[in-house]
């Protein structure tokens, strides 16, 4: 088993890598490709319902500040609320089609309140006044009847409003219809219903086709699918609220989300760059390091490595207090060392200066025809983090050990100034919290 | 035109697992500690961040963002305690933590994901996730500056 894990050719952490992976492109099938492509739309703008062939929809919100008709600014109420004598201010923003607004077709889910609801009227926003609207403009520069007068069983009204005048509701003159073709034009609509029948939600669909509905109120839902910013989903609705702050949040832009996913890229690439120069540079460091002990200690470990070296590697070496061990011992250990935390088909940096050439590489030789020696070099089982680490640890210690052989050591042991813990004269660095000694040189 | 973007966001989105894998794999080995190495870890996470939030025009409830940030800072002080510093020969290494960045990044790639589906309510949650993650990579690399700091005085005393 052991081996099977040192033999395998693929990075340890390959797996759980693609894994991962797997799992991201899953939600993203999930999500996104099995579905048809949401469209990149503006603020308040929502993929056409299924009944809708094509065109964009545009879902209502109540609570523009802007819109000034009648007595919005006091008295109005939002989309559900069932107070009567209310105002109902829908107001519409979209980004105007390429080659303007080709039909508009206006959807509102309403609930007759069974008060004075057949003296009810329907009004939109427009840059002129007309005199059978000019009691309900309100701070706006005018407005257009679109219909008048609900029954307690209708739930819903249709309109279209290049061709207000097929409500029989309501005599749209020529010039008023023109107004309010301009005003679509404009990418904002701004609409009024008082004041005694509730507004569940709105929908504007623009560019989807003449009407499919019979023009005017009806008394079932129209379009088999109410309009998603009414209230009739509370669950959802309200913590889509709570995490976006908006009553009618626009959906993730495909478009947006790729710009947005292919720029992150570049911190992350020089977060991950910088990472690896910086670890690099201590590899490089315990490289020379070892490479130095290999020297330091001379051809006698070169001689004892291959045996002593790669026998003792199966087991970490026991570190008892802060007890020094030899320089002989110091060679081959400082090998395994590194070649605990590498790969099979690289060399230590004790082998590359000389010590433990005799034992080869898992490459070099397969570990049926290896010798003895050899064998047990391959069959190396891998340390664990907490194994590699007193090894590292170790190397510290013969690191030490070998500095110290190279310059004259203090004569006396010598107390931490951080930890005050007391350690030997030998010792330029604490061993307990690996502060420098101040006079250690 | 809206397939290709999906394209890239999903070629983005592998490019960045595997980045984020390759820096964790190098985070959690011994890593010499530079006072550079904290403050890109907190940059790099803010940027991506708010490149993200700002490039994908995500809508996000502003008044959570604050209480999220301020609750993954103080996650991010408890688990900045975990990494160890300390001096091999004259230089400074540790292994750092890296909970915040696996949480931030695992946060990163859902939110890419849950961008396909189309709902503004899901991509909040991966975007305030998000954002508690740069809250705790914040917490985490400012104890690491402090522990930096403290050690290289005492060093040098």
């Amino acid at each position: 088993m052991t081996k099977d894990r040192q033999d395998r050719p693929y990075p340890r952490w390959l797996w759980p890598a693609l894994a991962a992976l797997a799992c991201v492109m899953a939600v993203m099938a999930m999500g996104g490709w099995l579905r048809p492509p949401v469209r990149a739309e503006p603020r308040g703008e929502a993929p056409a319902s299924p009944n809708v062939a094509k065109g964009t929809v545009v879902n209502a919100v109540d609570n523009d500040p802007a819109n000034h008709l009648w007595e919005c600014d006091t008295r109005r109420v939002p989309f559900g609320d069932e107070q009567v004598d209310r105002l109902r201010c829908l107001s519409f923003h979209y980004k105007v089609p390429s080659g303007g607004v080709r039909s508009a077709t206006l959807h509102v889910a309403v609930k007759p309140l069974g008060a004075e609801q057949d003296t009810d009227s329907l009004v939109a926003a427009v840059g002129q006044s007309y005199p059978d609207c000019s009691w309900a403009a309100g701070k706006m520069p005018g407005c257009v009847a679109l219909h008048g007068g609900f029954k307690g069983d209708e739930t819903s009204l249709d309109l279209d409003l290049l061709n207000i005048a097929c409500d029989p509701s309501v005599q749209a003159s020529a010039e008023a219809q023109e107004s309010l073709r301009a005003q679509l034009q404009t990418g904002v609509l701004h609409v009024m219903l008082q004041d005694d029948t509730a507004v569940l939600g709105a929908q504007l669909v623009l560019n989807g086709g003449p009407l499919t509905f019979p023009c005017g109120t009806s008394a079932r839902p129209n379009a088999g699918q109410p309009p998603s910013t009414s209230q009739e989903n509370p669950p959802s609705s309200s913590f889509e609220r709570l995490v976006t702050g908006s009553s009618s949040p626009p959906p993730p832009d495909p478009v947006a989300v790729g710009v947005a996913a292919a720029a992150g890229l570049v911190p992350l690439a020089l977060f991950a760059l910088l990472n690896s120069l910086l670890s690099r540079g201590v590899s490089d460091a315990a490289a020379s390091v070892a490479g130095a002990a290999s020297r330091a200690a001379g051809s006698h470990a070169a001689s004892g490595a291959a045996a002593s070296g790669s026998g003792t590697a199966a087991r970490p070496p026991e570190v008892k207090g802060d007890t020094p061990q030899s320089a002989t011992e110091a060679t081959p250990r400082t090998g395994t060392v590194r070649e605990a935390g590498m790969r099979q088909d690289q060399p230590g940096p004790a082998a590359q200066a000389g010590s433990c050439q005799q034992a080869p590489t898992a490459t070099q030789a397969g570990p049926r025809s290896a010798s003895p020696a050899q064998e047990t070099s391959v069959a190396r089982p891998k340390l664990g983090p907490k194994e590699d680490e007193r090894l590292q640890d170790t190397l510290d210690k013969l690191k030490d050990k070998l500095e110290g052989l190279a310059e004259p050591e203090p004569e006396e042991n010598w107390k931490c100034a951080i930890c005050g813990r007391t350690n030997r004269a030998q010792h330029k660095y604490c061993v307990y919290c690996g502060t420098r000694h101040a006079g250690g040189g | 035109m809206s397939i290709v973007f999906r394209l890239i966001t999903l070629v983005s989105g592998v490019a960045s697992a595997w980045t984020l894998v390759k820096t964790i794999r190098k985070m959690r080995e011994e890593t010499r500690m530079s006072r550079l190495t904290p403050i890109v870890a907190i940059g790099a996470t803010l940027l991506t961040t708010l490149l993200y939030l700002f490039l994908s025009g995500a809508a996000v409830n502003w008044l959570l963002v604050l209480p999220l940030l301020a609750l993954g800072f103080s996650i991010g002080l408890a688990e900045g305690q975990f990494t160890r510093l300390y001096y091999r020969s004259a230089t400074l290494v540790g292994k750092r933590s890296v909970g915040y960045l696996v949480l931030w990044g695992m946060a990163y790639l859902l939110t890419m994901a849950l961008a396909q589906w189309g709902d503004a309510g899901l991509h909040a949650v991966g975007v305030l996730t998000m954002l508690f993650g740069l809250g705790m990579a914040v917490g985490s690399n400012y104890v690491l500056l402090r522990k930096q700091n403290r050690l290289r005085q005492a060093g040098s005393a």
